[in-house]
């Protein structure tokens, strides 16, 4: 059965670069543009995983993880955080927040493809 | 009679003892015989044995050799493993760079806008190369100085009006080379923390210059791709600017 990715971030440069690193996987992609869309399309899509950006507008990355991990369905889905920064200080607040794991810009294709393929696997 | 008696018992002594003596001799030689057939019965067994230990030692010898052929075998496999397993990573990086240049290119060949031109370069130097702080610059219509256009992350006023030739970004803009830290001479003053400079070329004319100054923490250094994007940014992001401004007025805005 195809698993469903949630890919939410305000940039078309990295929902592209994203779609297209993606395009050979066996996975349905599900896209939001802010933070607001990303939580109700996690909640009606139900994705297997959901990769967030940090900056977003209307919720943060922070504030959707926050919430989604608040939710029944969406509690123990794996949730990678995309962050600018990748200081200790960040990546604490995104575990506080509930992330499983976190990547930082720019996006490295191959590390990208392991963790996605890591988490959806487990 | 006595002497004769005595004569008698003598011989029966003798003749027992000689009895006795062919008896004991027939026993020992009839001894001998089952000896002799012992003795060629263990030489059988002991060949025997000898003929299976070799056979043993020839099959603990063969065992070995196909062992050794096996672990050779389990080697050559483990690497032909890795090494597709390296050329797999190989392949996703190379896939993941040609993802980078294709996702820059098409992103200038979707708009007509100015100000979202400026902001893709922006985005791209950001959200690809790996700096939050950039600065994109225009030659006036003299050709003197260069104009600051768009900007993130960076204080804008050393950098409003650079002319034509001074420091580094001046200098990109006179030679239209693109001037990478650590293989040029190095920026001072306002320019010190700059990584790169990459001229905006149309043709063979220089049409304006991007700064990139601090890369992000996480990023160690600019890698080979980033060359390439540079490459692709000084062609395509002057272009997409020059378009901009053959743009009809009543084109609308995309919603």
């Amino acid at each position: 059965m195809r698993k469903t990715v949630l890919l939410a971030d305000d940039s078309n440069t990295i929902l592209m670069m994203q779609k297209m690193l993606l395009a050979k996987e066996p996975y349905d992609l599900v896209i939001a543009r802010d933070g607001q869309e990303a939580y109700d399309k996690a909640l009606s899509a139900k994705p297997d995983l959901i990769v967030l950006d940090v900056v977003m507008p209307k919720l943060t990355g922070f504030e959707v993880c926050t919430k989604l991990r608040a939710h029944d369905d969406t509690k123990s889905t794996p949730i990678l955080l995309v962050t600018t920064r990748g200081e200790a200080e960040n990546i604490q607040k995104g575990h506080e927040a509930g992330c499983t794991d976190y990547l930082t810009k720019p996006i490295n294709g191959p590390e990208f493809l392991s963790k996605l393929r890591d988490h959806l696997s487990r | 009679m006595s002497g004769a008696k005595k004569d008698d018992s003598g011989l029966h002594y003798v003749e027992r003892v000689r009895q006795d003596a062919k008896r004991y001799t027939r026993e020992l030689l009839a001894e001998t015989e089952n000896l002799r057939k012992l003795v060629v019965l263990l030489e059988a067994e002991k060949r025997r044995l000898e003929d299976q230990l070799q056979a043993a030692r020839d099959d603990a010898e063969r065992f070995g050799r196909e062992q050794a052929e096996l672990h050779q075998r389990l080697a050559d496999i483990e690497n032909e493993s890795r090494r597709f397993a390296e050329q797999f990573v190989e392949v996703e990086r190379q896939n993941s760079n040609l993802a980078n240049l294709y996702v820059a290119s098409y992103q200038f060949a979707g708009t007509l806008h100015r100000d979202r031109v400026l902001e893709i370069i922006l985005e791209i130097l950001a959200n690809l190369v790996g700096s939050e702080e950039t600065a994109v610059f225009e030659l006036d219509e003299q050709g003197e100085a260069l104009r600051l256009v768009a900007a993130n992350g960076i204080e804008p006023g050393p950098f409003r009006s650079v002319a034509r030739g001074a420091g580094v970004i001046g200098s990109v803009a006179a030679s239209g080379e693109t001037w990478i830290v650590g293989e040029s001479a190095p920026a001072e003053g306002p320019e010190a923390r700059l990584t790169a400079c990459v001229p905006l070329r149309l043709e063979d004319k220089v049409t304006g210059a991007i700064a990139i100054f601090r890369l992000l923490p996480q990023k160690s250094g600019l890698e080979p791709v980033d060359r390439e994007l540079f490459d692709l940014l000084a062609t395509h992001a002057a272009m997409a600017l020059y378009c901009t401004g053959l743009r009809p007025a009543r084109v609308p805005e995309a919603s």
